[in-house]
């Protein structure tokens, strides 16, 4: 028994030993060659002073895609959509069905989850505007007290129809955080790059925290019954004062996207069952 | 001893199965991630500043003479432009040295590492943002 729980330690490690060395060889080198994004380039950029009460406005850096937490146990339905979608990371590029392949809106709340390298908050009476840098799309968010549409993607004839976007109302809890919630994504847009599903019955509660002039927090939760088991945050997220107020212009072309695919992704491919 | 190894393959061969999920984005790729290739002496036909992908194509003799057209991405223009790129960072004509990551199936395509020009000025392309996987931007 003894030597059979040596073997087993020996073994183990020798396994692991084995594994660590496969996974050393099989990576590309890290040879990284600066910044991914603004945000890491900026760095730390300290308080930047006090923290204008209940206002947003201005340019925000943000990573190239947030960090995701795990999702929680699909139902039937989102486990049937999840199946159906090909992500680029499963996939080379030519074999995915992933929206954006050919430049396809992100949609919400997607577009907050990925290429979130800038950001713009403005106001208008009665709204605020939230903008982004990837394909310079805006969302409107009512701030004048109205309630979310209840029947959006419905039959009737005053049914709103779901939008890329959705609808969104905001509105301040205190003074510095600015909480928004969103019905009425079309169907259609992936919920993040894994391909996870959502459904016209999600629901999307973002809460942006200004931390200080600097920073800014947003906690993104998911409630979908349709397609999740149970609601979840998926992101905590942070950006950051860009000092020039200003970024790049980054919009997916299409006619680029296709010189691409027919240029690169397609004679780089092969195809694969899932 | 033979129980002993069979132990080992199987405490192995189960690691193995744990692990895979880990690597599965390796796994899918396009490209060899553990191979770098090196081409010198490489001309650039055209170079496309374009989004999602900006694109580099070129022409390479091998040892008989004959030229061979290759093409590499990068990451996008907003990734690329942090680490010194611009539109006209490359012009036909223009004699390089690539370093790329090659597609799986021997097609003359790959994953830009990096450029370097006549004058010795070195294009990294953009870090990957799962840092390490060769993602799309």
């Amino acid at each position: 028994m003894r030597n059979l729980f040596q073997c087993c330690v020996v073994s183990l490690a020798g396994a692991l030993v084995a594994s660590s060395l496969a996974f050393a060889q099989s990576s590309p080198k890290p040879n990284f060659g600066g910044p991914e994004d603004l945000y890491e380039k900026l760095g730390d950029t300290g308080s930047g002073g006090p923290t204008p009460r209940r206002d947003l406005t201005g340019f925000w850096a943000g990573k190239v895609a947030a960090k995701l937490n795990a999702v929680p146990s699909m139902t039937p339905w989102g486990q049937e959509q999840f199946r159906l979608h090909k992500s680029n990371g499963e996939y080379p590029v030519a074999d995915s069905n992933d929206p954006i392949k050919g430049c396809d809106p992100l949609g919400f709340p997607r577009n907050m989850l990925f290429m979130t390298r800038g950001i713009v908050f403005t106001t208008m009476p009665g709204k605020t505007i939230e903008m982004s840098e990837y394909n310079r799309i805006w969302r409107e968010i009512w701030t004048d007290g109205r309630e979310l549409p209840k029947n959006v993607g419905g039959r009737s004839a005053d049914a709103p129809d779901p939008r890329w976007y959705g609808y969104s109302v905001g509105h301040w809890e205190g003074d510095y955080t600015f909480v928004v919630n969103t019905v009425g994504s079309d169907e259609r847009t992936w919920l993040d790059n894994a391909g996870h599903p959502h459904s016209i019955e999600l629901r999307v509660e973002e809460r942006y925290t200004r931390v200080n002039h600097n920073h800014l927090e947003v906690t993104i939760k998911i409630d979908d019954p349709k397609a999740y088991t149970q609601p979840f945050v998926i992101t905590k997220s942070e950006f950051t004062w860009i000092p020039e107020q200003d970024f790049e212009e980054e919009l997916c072309v299409p006619s680029e996207q296709a010189e691409y695919l027919k240029l690169v992704a397609e004679p780089a491919a092969h195809s694969k069952s899932k | 001893m033979q129980s002993k190894l069979l132990l080992f393959l199987t405490l192995f061969g189960g690691l193995s199965t744990i692990c895979r999920p880990l690597n599965a984005h390796h796994g899918s790729a396009s490209y060899k991630t553990d191979k770098v290739v090196v081409m010198k002496q490489a001309t650039v036909t055209k170079f496309v500043w374009a989004n999602p992908h900006s694109i580099l194509l070129f022409d390479v003799k091998d040892k008989h003479g004959n030229t061979a057209h290759w093409a590499g991405e990068a990451g996008s223009p907003s990734a690329i432009r942090l680490l010194g790129w611009n539109k006209n960072s490359l012009q036909a004509g223009d004699v390089i040295t690539v370093q790329l990551y090659p597609s799986k199936f021997e097609s003359n395509v790959g994953r830009l590492e990096e450029v370097v020009l006549a004058d010795g000025t070195t294009l990294k392309d953009s870090p990957r943002g799962d840092r390490g996987v060769l993602s799309r931007y």
